[in-house]
Formats: structure tokens, C-alpha cells, sequence
């Protein structure tokens, strides 16, 4: 007796499959047999198949994509075993339209198997190109960017001629966009590293007391001249050492604290920035406490995003190049750890860092920061 | 009462020269021209001898036929790079008495590593440090170089 297809159902599988046409992905739809359910044209044009989407459907797909052996085997030892999780793969074709790489990604159940494909023939080469780009156009513009800071500081100075105030004035703020500009370029490199994950990172038994007390006494100084107070909070217990990359780690808290006495109020009102290191069961958190201008409700979300600049702060034109959150999250996200913070308008804001005491995990990249 | 001081300052940075008297010499290799015009400038206003080499071929020649107190090297120029010439000095003998700063702005701690494993006395990224520190620490090194 031949078996009635609810209408219901039929109805679910026509809009699953209007849904798989509008969709970018290339996607197809397996039962537990291997049989393709459905598939959109999107994933025949990139797996170089010339069957029809209509031809397709009720074919074993390790048979449609006999020219990719390696393929068949992932489906036949990964994909049909009915129990929920995601396999991945990434194979050769060679097909009508040329060679090329593919990588595709199998999301298991019971019914069946998902399968979403990738195009990556070029994707390590563009990544490589981009980063290359970017190193180049960064070196590039170092050169001009020195010989403008240099003429200007020379002018300022006075050696080349007395000047009046107000050119002084105005040299000044010069000075300032490019001193400006150059860092807006070392951040701009160091995130094309991070962001590519070619940054080499090299763990050693770090001492995060002593790098912390570093950079908390290298920041007194000009908190002192903006009326603010760092406060190092050190621990009870001892703190071992943990295999971090230093230089790495450096920059996190640099960023954290120079953001801290940067985004204390006023000139005239004193503040204080407190910095504190615990040690927990399996990590160790960083955190950096101000009295500041805080991060307004609306934008909190944003805060770790790449260029982010809150209203509040453009009105105190603070210079900042919006990247430094983003290098920290970066950094400490590739290091093991997690970055979170907690902030409320014109009280001021609190960010924190974990990091593993088991340390972070060698990476061999080609690059370190600029 | 000002000026005064202001005389002091000026005599103390006329400190370029060699307890015999003469002025001390510093070659910079460096093929932005502007860059060499600024810090030229500044150095001969503290009382130093200062030539100029464009390529890494000239500064090679400069530094067998000038004798300098002090290098300063940038490392990418044309023709011959600035690791060519701290090889060539190295294997010349030439390191042993000529203090080598390379000025350079590739700021990668490989560029760094590889250029005091070769020899250089100091590393600075130019755009990293104002023309004053840069003056600075010239100073220092070429007042406490080797053939002083």
C-alpha cells in the first residue's frame, strides 16, 4: 500500500526548498542512506556537477560525487552514523570547471545529514595577500609619517626659529594627528596579524605581578599630571608563574590601564584607577577598575568591536584610535583566556581578563607585534 | 638670568667632539632624503661632523674611506641592504671599532634579533621615538664608542 504523504509535510518540503534557493550556502540534504532530500543549485554548481537539482534529488550522493573518492569515504564513515554532531572535511574536485579545494561541513542526526560547502581553492592565498598588503602598506607610510613628526618636532622646539604662541599652537595639535597616525598604523598592522592568526605566540614562565607593577609604574607619572592615582591591589597568596608571551600580555594591560586614566574625569577632580590580580582554582583575572566616564547602556554591546568609540568619549576628545579593546580581546582570546567588563555612564567602568594557569599554547606565525 | 642658562644648554650640547679637539664623525645611510637632511642638520647644530650615504654600496665605500665614530644604518635601501653592510663590516673587522645604530622602521623583533645578532649596537624604529631621543641616544654612543 503505497504510503500518503500528509499534506502538511509536502508543504514544509516545498518551503525548505524555496528556502534553499534564496539562501548564499551551497546545501545539501542527506537521509541516514546516503539518498540526497534536497539540494540547491548553489551546491551542484560548486561541487562542478551538471545534474539538474530535479535529477539530483533521490541519488546517493556518493555516486554524484564519484570524481571526489575522499569524499564518499567522509560521508560513508562520518555522516551516516545518526548520532548529532558536526564532522568536517576538506577535499580536491576536479571537475568540468577546473580543480579546486573544498570544505565541507556535515551537521549529523538522527534523519539525517546536513551538508554545508565551501569554496577555499583561494582562501589561504587571498589571507596571505591581505596580510602581506597590509605589512608592506604599513612600513610604507612609517617612512613619511617620521620624517613629518621629526620636521615638526624640530620647528616646535624652536631650532629652527623662534616662534609665537599660537604657531606653537598650532604645530602642536600637527604633532598630535601624527603621532596619532603612527599608532593608528601599528595597531592597524598588529591586527592584520591577529586577525589572520599569524602572530607568533611564544609562552614563557611570566610573572604577572612584576609585569603588572612594570606597567603600573611606567603609567604613575602621567596619571599624576591628570590628578589620577594607580592603585596596585596585589594579591594575598602567591601568584606562580604561568607560561604567557610577555610581550603579549604587556600589551593587554597597557592598553587596559592607559584606557582606565584616560577615561577619568577631569583635569581638576582627582580620581584613582585600582588594579587587581587574583589567582582563582584554574586561572588568574586581571582587572582594571576606574572612576570614569563609563560606557553608555546602549553601546555595551560594542564595546570590543573593531573602530568603536563611545558619544561620551568623542565629547572629551580623547584621542584614541577605537582599536585597543580590540587588540586586548584579540590577544587574550588567542591566549586562552576571556575579556569581559562592567560599566555604568559617569561612575565609571571595570575590565577584566582570565587567563589559564596551565598557560597558553606555543603558535608558530611568522610575525610578532610591530 | 635666563640666558645664562640658555648659554649652558648651548655649550653643553656642543658636545660632538673628541677630547683632541676634533669634531666626531657620523655616517648615516639612509635613501629618504628627508629624513638624513633633518637629523644631519640637527647633529652638525650639536657639533658633529656629519656625512651622508644614500645606498648601502656608497655607505660601505664611506665607511673604509671616512673612518666614522658611529654608523647610523637603515636596512631596507637600495642595492645593498642594511644586513649586507653589517655582514660586510663584520666580516671586515670593521664592527670592532665602528658602533652601528640601525635606524630602521620595520619594528618586528626578527628585524631586531637578526640585526644585533649581526652585530648592531642599538635598534631603533624610527617612527617610534621623537628626533630628540634619537639625538639622544646618538649621543651617547657616539661619545662612548669604541675608538674614543
Amino acid at each position: 500500500m503505497p504510503t500518503r504523504i500528509n499534506p502538511r509535510t509536502k508543504a514544509l518540503q516545498n518551503l525548505f526548498a524555496a528556502a534553499l534557493h534564496t539562501v548564499e550556502d551551497a546545501v545539501v540534504a542527506i537521509d541516514p542512506r546516503a539518498t540526497i532530500m534536497s539540494v540547491n543549485q548553489q551546491a551542484l554548481d560548486l561541487l562542478n556537477s551538471d545534474v539538474s537539482v530535479k535529477r539530483a534529488i533521490g541519488a546517493d550522493i556518493r555516486k554524484l560525487m564519484s570524481h571526489a573518492p575522499s569524499f564518499a569515504s567522509f560521508i560513508t564513515k562520518k555522516c551516516l552514523s545518526r548520532k548529532r554532531g558536526i564532522s568536517e572535511h576538506v577535499f580536491d574536485i576536479d571537475g568540468a570547471r577546473g580543480a579546486g579545494v573544498v570544505s565541507v561541513q556535515g551537521h549529523i542526526s538522527p534523519d539525517g545529514c546536513v551538508l554545508l560547502f565551501e569554496d577555499v581553492t583561494n582562501a589561504g592565498e587571498t589571507d596571505k595577500l591581505k596580510t602581506e598588503f597590509v605589512s608592506m602598506a604599513s612600513h610604507q607610510l612609517r617612512t613619511p609619517l617620521t620624517a613629518i613628526r621629526w620636521y615638526i618636532e624640530e620647528l616646535y622646539e624652536g631650532e629652527i626659529g623662534a616662534l609665537t604662541q599660537e604657531q606653537k599652537e598650532y604645530l602642536r595639535q600637527a604633532l598630535e594627528s601624527n603621532i596619532r597616525m603612527i599608532k593608528l598604523v601599528k595597531n592597524l598592522l598588529n591586527i592584520s596579524r591577529l586577525e589572520d592568526q599569524r602572530l607568533t605566540v611564544n609562552p614563557e614562565p611570566t610573572d604577572m605581578l612584576r609585569l603588572i607593577e612594570d606597567v603600573v609604574s611606567e603609567h604613575r607619572p602621567l596619571a599624576k599630571a591628570k590628578n589620577c592615582e594607580i592603585i596596585f591591589e596585589k594579591p594575598g597568596g602567591r601568584i606562580p608563574k604561568i607560561r604567557l608571551d610577555p610581550a603579549l600580555m604587556r600589551q593587554v594591560v597597557v592598553n587596559l590601564v592607559s584606557n582606565a586614566v584616560k577615561y577619568s574625569t577631569g583635569i581638576n577632580k582627582p580620581s584613582e584607577v585600582h588594579v587587581r590580580l587574583e589567582k582563582r582554582p584554574v586561572e588568574i583575572i586581571v582587572s582594571v577598575q576606574d572612576s570614569g566616564v563609563g560606557v553608555p547602556k546602549g553601546l555595551q554591546h560594542r564595546v570590543f568591536q573593531k573602530f568603536f568609540r563611545a558619544d561620551n568619549v568623542f565629547k572629551m576628545q580623547a584621542e584614541g584610535t577605537g582599536l585597543g579593546l580590540y587588540i586586548a580581546k584579540l590577544i587574550v582570546e588567542t591566549s586562552g583566556g576571556r575579556i569581559w567588563f562592567d560599566s555604568e555612564e559617569n561612575k565609571g567602568s571595570t575590565f577584566s581578563f582570565s587567563l589559564p594557569l596551565k598557560g597558553s599554547r606555543y603558535r608558530k606565525g611568522e610575525r610578532t607585534l610591530a | 638670568m635666563a640666558t645664562g642658562q640658555m648659554d649652558i644648554s648651548r655649550k653643553s650640547q656642543a658636545r660632538g667632539v673628541k677630547p683632541s679637539g676634533a669634531k666626531k664623525k657620523i655616517l648615516y645611510i639612509e635613501d629618504e632624503h628627508a629624513l638624513s637632511l633633518v637629523i644631519g642638520n640637527k647633529l652638525r647644530r650639536h657639533g658633529f661632523e656629519v656625512s651622508l650615504a644614500i645606498d648601502g654600496i656608497e655607505g660601505m665605500r664611506k665607511i673604509e674611506s671616512e673612518q666614522p665614530d658611529l654608523v647610523l644604518l637603515d636596512l631596507i635601501l637600495p642595492n645593498k641592504d642594511g644586513w649586507e653592510v653589517l655582514m660586510e663590516m663584520r666580516q671586515k673587522g670593521l664592527l670592532k671599532k665602528i658602533p652601528v645604530i640601525v635606524m630602521s622602521n620595520l619594528g618586528q623583533a626578527s628585524d631586531i634579533v637578526r640585526s644585533t645578532k649581526l652585530g648592531a649596537t642599538d635598534y631603533i624604529v624610527k617612527s617610534d621615538f621623537s628626533i630628540s631621543e634619537v639625538v639622544e641616544k646618538i649621543q651617547k654612543y657616539a661619545l662612548s664608542g669604541r675608538n674614543s
